[in-house]
């Protein structure tokens, strides 16, 4: 018995040991080179949605590159703005990346949250996908011509679902309607899924909706794409016309992408740092594997070129959410 | 189709094999931590199914929601902390019958009810996966609204021993449900500029403090109690007696719970308060529901694990999820490489097949596992009130936390569960609250898009075929419960004129 009681105590002394040696190491973290303690990505939607997925994705790979542990941490809420108060009251010192998609410029703009662009640098972003406007197979609409036409004919009858208030697909449809100069209705639902399931209920004329969204329904033939978003023809979809080639110009590459933010005030050479993991990651072949699983395309976007995007994308949104009230 | 056509071998290998029963023993695991349900422990898990081959990964996941959606309810039945609003419908009776000195027998009513549950909802997925699809889509928001609106309707009618009170409870839930962004508009409503109210008031902090905290609270009153002292009491089993007793609510909540589990949107929750309230409504003695009635534990528990099958139908036949949990499973098929939509029955018959019988194994399975390993919760109630206490409000805490790892949702449930005690003691009606709570987010929006794609014109709700035969049945039930009012009433007269 007493024997037993040395062995358990040994064990514990151990453990307590250990459990200092790991706080040891955190200690004198000031003048070492970024990164020497793990990272925390911050994911401000509940796990297994599809940006938790990518950044898990993201985690496990750029583990290597970083030579640390990444850990992922869900804190959904507040349309985001809960992971966002929470990156920007963490020390700006890399050590806090939050994960985001183009939809955060956009209810930023809404004035849903209470933050600006100026809240947040845009790292870098992964993955993109392109809108599309489809109906049901058996629609009367064969064209986007003919869909216009009819909206011309009906202003406010159409009634066109899509994923969310303020969000990619709500700007997308406002966009449409603006650039075709037309007046349809747009319904928001709790997700893409909803949505599509009212375009094949048949309770509603069309669907905007990120491409991956309706592709199923396209390959089985019950659901017609009118138009893509992106700035070129899609190779899944070589003989559907872009928005652009139909005469809106102002539907130019609407893209939804995935990306990572860090808290305005980090030091230029560590945002390099996480740039160039990143980047390495968009190259890695397991990646490309994930992004093709899930009908995604890669797409890498960092430095001015991503904040002008950033800026571009509030300031759109907040005069077109201005003029659709 | 020939789902008997199915080449059991690809069942009964080591990897599918084990992947049910560690999915099954996780699940458990997982449902039992309130806080943390079916959708966090298909989302943990997730990482593991990557290195699997397509039929175990998804038979792991299907597990897991399985046996999460059962293991809710031991929580619930145990220290009556409910983490999920399947779980606190079991409750209502489970708690109080487990109080009473039975453990056991709650979480035997609770087992081998969901255990039928899972199985009817499995032979229904089997069987009649394609034509529920095809009418579940067909559901548009006029529809979504009503079923709403019969579900208010029968929890109002049903407690209505004060019919003001019972409608004053309903509306203070409906005004919880309001709290938050407006889903159609975006603009914030009741949030008092708090980040943490955008989106909306937390469910789990609304159940947990509305029955545990609450329930923790008329507790302080008998500090030396204990309510289970003899051993024999804490296994896992009914009788045959007890077991019939109970099979027509099972087979009610299973057929409810695999129906309403279908439509996407709706699941677990409203079905198993559907079948409860059904139950309830039905029942010869509707007056020892609440006091640990064992219909009241085994038609909702059957509902929630009906559900699951019923909300494997959308997601299998048109790649639509209905709920998280299967949204997360749905990520799941994608990692796999398998694209679900129209086409998956035809290009992946197999696997497909594979998890409707896998699926029926995992059930047997929660049955066994599940009989052997929750008599260990149950022991917790051998323990005297001033420990007991400690040990609810330590697991009430946590799992508010984990469940959003927000410290303010803590705060709130210690709010609502300080509220819900004031309204405890004055006879409001707290399932009538809850109910509220969980329809009127559903009633709100599908009020809003009928009115919106309708143009302002509200008679979308009459002139459509499903709408219509939805009326019929709100119709049904108001008679049926003006009736046995009557009946009541003229019952209490004839009591009270033999007793004078």
């Amino acid at each position: 018995m007493k024997r037993k009681k040395l062995f358990y105590f040994t064990i514990l002394l151990l453990l307590i040991t250990s459990l200092l040696a790991a706080c040891g190491d955190n200690a004198n973290s000031e003048d070492a080179t970024y990164p020497d303690k793990s990272i925390s990505m911050i994911v401000p939607f509940s796990a297994g949605g599809p940006g938790d997925v990518m950044t898990r994705e993201v985690a496990s790979i750029a583990e290597e590159f970083f030579g640390q542990t990444v850990v992922v941490e869900n804190k959904p809420g507040g349309s985001g703005s809960v992971a966002l108060n929470h990156t920007i009251n963490q020390e700006a010192d890399g050590y806090t990346i939050m994960n985001h998609s183009s939809t955060l410029p956009q209810t930023m703009a809404s004035g849903e949250i209470p933050f600006t662009p100026d809240d947040v640098i845009p790292v870098a972003t992964m993955v993109s996908n392109y809108h599309v406007l489809a109906v049901m197979a058996d629609s009367p609409f064969q064209t986007f011509e003919d869909f216009v036409e009819y909206a011309k004919e009906n202003p406010g009858e159409l009634n066109v679902v899509g994923s969310n208030t303020n969000g990619a697909n709500h700007v997308f449809s406002l966009k449409v309607m603006d650039g075709a100069e037309i007046d349809f209705n747009y319904v928001a639902y709790d997700g893409g899924g909803e949505a599509l399931t009212r375009l094949l209920g048949g309770n509603a004329d069309a669907i905007g909706a990120s491409g991956e969204v309706v592709q199923q329904q396209v390959e089985a033939g019950e659901v017609r794409i009118l138009a893509v978003s992106s700035s070129e023809r899609v190779p899944l979809h070589p003989d559907i016309p872009t928005f652009k080639e139909l005469g809106l110009e102002n539907v130019d590459d609407e893209l939804i992408w995935r990306g990572f933010f860090v808290k305005p005030g980090t030091p230029e050479d560590v945002i390099e740092e996480i740039q160039d993991v990143l980047k390495s990651v968009t190259e890695s072949e397991e990646f490309a594997e994930y992004a093709e699983k899930t009908n995604q395309d890669i797409y890498f976007v960092t430095g001015e070129e991503l904040e002008t995007i950033l800026n571009d994308i509030y300031n759109e949104s907040k005069d077109l959410f201005e003029r659709y009230k | 189709m020939d789902v008997f056509a199915f080449d059991f071998s690809a069942l009964f290998t080591l990897q599918a094999l084990f992947a049910i029963i560690f999915g099954t023993i996780f699940g458990l695991f997982i449902g039992a931590l309130p806080g943390l349900g079916a959708t966090v422990g298909i989302a943990l898990i997730l990482p593991v199914t990557f290195t699997l081959d397509p039929l175990p990964a998804i038979l792991l996941l299907v597990a897991v929601y399985q046996c999460a959606e059962y293991g809710g309810s031991i929580s619930s039945i145990v220290l009556g902390v409910p983490g999920t609003p399947a779980a606190t419908a079991t409750l209502i009776d489970g708690l109080p019958l487990a109080r009473k000195g039975s453990p056991g027998k709650a979480l035997g009513y609770s087992l081998t009810s969901s255990t039928i549950g899972g199985i009817v909802g499995g032979i229904i997925l089997m069987t009649l996966t394609i034509p529920l699809a095809n009418i579940a889509v067909k559901f548009g928001d006029p529809e979504f609204f009503l079923i709403g609106i019969v579900g208010l309707i029968l929890v109002g009618g049903l407690s209505s021993k004060d019919l003001p009170k019972s409608f004053l409870s309903v509306l203070f839930g409906l005004l919880l449900s309001m709290i938050g962004i407006d889903t159609m508009t975006g603009s914030a409503r009741f949030t008092f500029g708090s980040l943490s109210l955008l989106d909306g008031v937390s469910m789990i902090a609304v159940l947990i403090g509305m029955f545990a905290i609450s329930e923790v609270l008329f507790m302080l009153g008998d500090l030396r109690k204990r309510y289970v002292s003899k051993k024999e009491n804490l296994k896992t089993k009914i009788s045959w007696e007890e077991f019939k007793n109970v099979f027509k609510s099972i087979m009610k909540g299973s057929f409810i719970g695999s129906f309403v589990g279908v439509l996407p949107g709706l699941g677990a929750g409203p079905a198993s308060w559907f079948a409860y309230t059904e139950v309830k409504r039905s029942s010869k003695n509707p007056e020892d529901f609440g006091k640990g009635e064992p219909n009241g534990i085994a038609a909702p528990e059957a509902a929630n694990n009906g559900a699951v099958g019923g909300a494997l139908v959308p997601l299998l036949t048109l790649g639509l999820p209905g709920s998280p949990a299967t949204a997360v499973i749905l990520g799941a098929f994608l990692i796999q490489g398998i694209q679900l939509g129209p086409n998956v029955f035809k290009s992946e018959t197999n696997l497909i097949y594979g998890i409707f019988w896998g699926f029926l194994i995992a059930t047997v399975a929660m049955y066994v596992i599940g009989k052997y390993t929750t008599s260990l919760w149950a022991r917790v109630l051998t323990l005297q009130n001033y420990i007991l206490i400690p040990i609810i409000l330590l697991v009430t805490i946590i799992g508010v936390y984990a469940s959003s790892q927000n410290i303010f949702d803590v705060w709130v449930a210690i709010a609502i569960g300080v509220l819900a005690y004031i309204l405890k003691k004055l006879d409001f009606s707290l399932p009538s609250i809850i109910l509220a709570f969980i329809l009127g987010p559903i009633i709100e929006t599908s009020f809003r898009r009928s009115i919106s794609m309708s143009g302002g014109d509200l008679t979308v709700f009459f002139t459509r075929s499903y709408s219509q035969i939805i009326i019929g049945i709100l119709i049904l039930m108001l008679i049926a419960i003006f009736i046995s009012h009557r009946k009541q009433k003229t019952q209490k007269v004839k009591e009270e004129t033999k007793a004078s």
